[in-house]
Order: structure tokens, then C-alpha cells, then sequence
């Protein structure tokens, strides 16, 4: 059973945080009230993701974020973000976090996230052997609308990077996360045209609403397409869906912190901070995305 | 105004788990009385960042049980901590204990509401 360390200064939103994570995400769960305590704990049980909150006397949840990505690397931590803690949260997410939560949809969003980031986190505690003699790979993918191919494609395409020893395991992580958003984007908001989700709706209602639409054309007939080139300087990434594209212009406050507490962008949001550079094409239905070698950043 | 409690929403925030909020509760009855001494002794010390964490911290509890009015006195001894206004807390002290006098019985209320386990 994989253990969760839950950070937080208040013992009910520990309580709350961890309950969730006992009952839905089938895990075994430690509690520290502070930042250091956590790290404390991290050394003696090697938890296999810790969440936390922003704000923590002793130390707080960018310090540990900053000392879980130094000491434990293959560690991902998902931020529990609450109205007053964006800025500290889009800065964690810069300087190492996996996700984040909003805590006012703890219940509907916790389970699915925690799911995602240890999917994705999980191929790399076993991937350690360089491969010297590569120099570059080259992929074209092309799959349908069904999210289920997203994980074993993203794990694939996380390898070839690995393989080219681009970037460090956090890094590393975080591209397999932007790629599973620009993916997750691409299916729903461009070949599938939802808008976005409603912030009162359901996973359930969510996901028949994805189901029904991927069923019907002209939706059915539509691809997306992901190109990786993969060098030991850096990797780059296309992902092309036939949507009807969208406004660029309804995107350029991305990298604003305020939109961390609405839920509101967040595929795109995660993307912006995990990649160095992102670009996209007039139509807005093709996104290239950059991360460069760690040192040459 | 806000409401003592809005055991509704704090429901609802929970997907009706009543279950877990009698737990939340449980795990607040064991909590608030430390952090209220803790935001006394702040005060006697008139150390403003020690008054400013307890505050924040017991926010954050009743926030999630749906305890409206504390949430808020308690955000507000925050904010004057935070800008070091140590003069006017004792008096948003005073009304932050008004409001867990307030929800204490309210909270007892949905325990004994409590279905006896099978």
C-alpha cells in the first residue's frame, strides 16, 4: 500500500485530506503540522507523494517544496491551494510541485489528481540507466479521442526523455504532467469542443459528457497528433487536435496566480510552468512545447 | 451576517459524508482549545506572527466544518496581526470566543444526531 504524508498546520483539515485519501485513494496516511516535521517524516517512511498546504509555521509548503525536490526528487507533492495562498502556490509550482488542489474541491478533485500524478510519477523510480550512445529519437503518434490512451502514451514518451538524460526526475515528471494536460486539452477542448467544465459539475455527469460527445460526428472522425524530438539538449513537443482551434487572446493571463483558486485553466496553467517554452499556432489548435537540458536552461 | 454554521454546504463540500464531519467535528473539539490559548498567550506576549499562525490555523478548522462567523473573526484577528496592529485585537479576540461559544452547541447538535453504528 502506498503511503501519503499530509502537511498542515490545522489537525481537521489533516483529518479531511487524509480521510479522502484512506477511502478513495486506497493509501496509508502520516500527518505533520509543519513543514519540517514532514521532511522528518519523509526521511523514515519514503511516502510515495505528499500533499500540502501553503501556509505552515516552521516551515512552509514552497520550503518544503523547494527541500522535497533537493533531498527526495522522485517524490512528487501535490500543493493544497486555499484563497490567499495562490502567489506562494504558482511559485511552488515553478519551483517543483507535481499539482495542485484547490481546497474548496478537495472531495471532487483529490482522488482523480493524486491518481494522475502517481501514474505518471511512478515509472521513474525504476529508470535509472542512461542510454550513452543515443543521440536523438524522433516519434509521430497519432491517437482518438479515448483519454484512456493518454497514461501509457505519456509513460512512453517520458522514457525516450529519460532515456536522453535531459532533465532530473522532477522535471522530468513535470513534462510527463504538461503533456498529459496539452493531451487532456487537445481530446475535450479541441476535438470534443467543450468549453470547459462547470465548476457545480460532477466527474460523473463530466466524464458521460466526453463519452456521449466522443461518439458523435463530426467529433468521432477527429485525431490528435503528438510529435516528440527528443535530443540530449532539449525536447520538443507538438500537439495537433482538428478542433475548431480557439481565442489566443483568452489565454494570455496564464501565468497569472489568481487563477490557482478558480479551477479555471489549469491544464494550460500547469503547462506554461512546466515547460520552458510555449508556443502556439494562429489557429490556437496546435501547441509546441519546449524543455530544454536542465544546465542549458 | 454570517451564519454560526452552514452545515448544508460543509455537507455538501463532503458529498454528504456525515460520517466524516462528525469525525472533522471530533478532531476540532480536541484542537480549538490549544489554539485558543495559544492566541492568549500571543496576546499577554504581544508577539503579532505567533497570534497571526494560531489564528490562521483555527481558520482554516472551521472553514471547513461551515463555521461561518469564526471563519471570519478569525481571518480578522489575522489580517491585524498580520499588520501588526496588536492594539486592536484584544476586542476581535473577545468576538472570535463569542462565535465558539456560539458553535459549540451547534456542533454538538449534529454529533448527537449520530445514527448508532450497526
Amino acid at each position: 500500500m502506498i503511503t501519503a504524508l499530509v502537511a498542515d498546520d490545522s489537525k481537521v483539515d489533516q483529518r479531511f485530506v487524509g480521510r479522502l485519501l484512506e477511502t478513495r485513494s486506497d493509501m496509508r496516511v502520516i500527518y505533520a503540522d509543519n513543514g519540517q516535521q514532514a521532511l522528518e517524516l519523509i526521511d523514515h517512511h519514503d511516502p510515495g507523494i505528499v500533499l500540502t498546504d501553503m501556509q505552515m509555521p516552521v516551515l512552509d509548503g514552497l520550503a518544503l517544496v523547494e527541500a522535497v525536490r533537493r533531498d527526495f526528487p522522485h517524490i512528487p507533492v501535490v500543493l493544497i491551494t486555499a484563497h490567499g495562498s495562490e502567489e506562494a502556490a504558482a511559485e511552488a509550482l515553478r519551483r517543483g510541485a507535481a499539482s495542485y488542489v484547490p481546497k474548496r474541491y478537495l472531495s471532487r478533485d483529490l482522488a482523480p489528481t493524486v491518481e494522475r500524478v502517481m501514474a505518471i510519477s511512478g515509472i521513474e523510480r525504476h529508470q535509472q540507466k542512461a542510454r550513452e550512445c543515443l543521440v536523438s529519437t524522433e516519434s509521430r503518434f497519432v491517437l482518438d479521442n479515448d483519454p484512456s490512451r493518454i497514461y501509457p502514451l505519456v509513460r512512453y514518451v517520458r522514457q525516450d526523455v529519460a532515456r536522453l538524460d535531459l532533465c532530473d526526475k522532477t522535471a522530468l515528471m513535470r513534462v510527463g504532467v504538461a503533456l498529459d494536460e496539452a493531451l487532456r486539452n487537445a481530446i475535450e477542448h479541441g476535438n470534443l469542443e467543450i468549453a470547459g467544465r462547470p465548476g457545480d459539475m460532477d466527474e460523473v455527469a463530466y466524464q458521460q459528457l466526453l463519452t456521449r460527445r466522443r461518439q458523435v460526428q463530426p467529433y468521432c472522425d477527429r485525431h490528435v497528433e503528438l510529435i516528440v524530438r527528443v535530443t540530449r539538449e532539449k525536447a520538443e513537443f507538438i500537439v495537433r487536435d482538428e478542433g475548431k482551434g480557439f481565442n489566443l487572446a483568452s489565454v494570455t493571463s496564464l501565468r497569472d496566480p489568481q487563477r490557482i483558486e478558480t479551477g479555471v485553466g489549469k491544464g494550460l496553467l500547469l503547462i506554461h510552468n512546466f515547460m520552458d517554452e510555449v508556443r502556439f499556432n494562429e489557429f490556437g489548435n496546435q501547441v509546441t512545447m519546449i524543455k530544454h537540458h536542465d544546465h542549458a536552461a | 451576517m454570517a451564519m454560526t454554521l452552514d452545515w448544508e454546504q460543509a455537507l455538501a463540500r463532503v458529498d454528504g459524508d456525515e460520517k466524516l464531519m462528525q469525525e472533522l467535528i471530533g478532531v476540532f473539539f480536541e484542537e480549538y482549545g490549544s489554539l485558543v490559548k495559544q492566541m492568549q498567550k500571543a496576546m499577554q506576549q504581544r508577539d503579532a506572527d505567533a497570534l497571526r499562525r494560531a489564528a490562521h490555523t483555527l481558520k482554516g478548522s472551521v472553514a471547513v466544518l461551515g463555521a461561518e462567523a469564526l471563519t471570519v473573526a478569525a481571518e480578522h484577528v489575522e489580517d491585524l496581526a498580520k499588520a501588526g496592529r496588536l492594539d486592536e485585537t484584544p476586542e476581535a479576540f473577545e468576538q472570535l470566543l463569542g462565535e465558539v461559544e456560539a458553535l459549540i452547541p451547534e456542533l454538538h447538535k449534529h454529533l448527537s444526531q449520530r445514527r448508532p453504528s450497526p
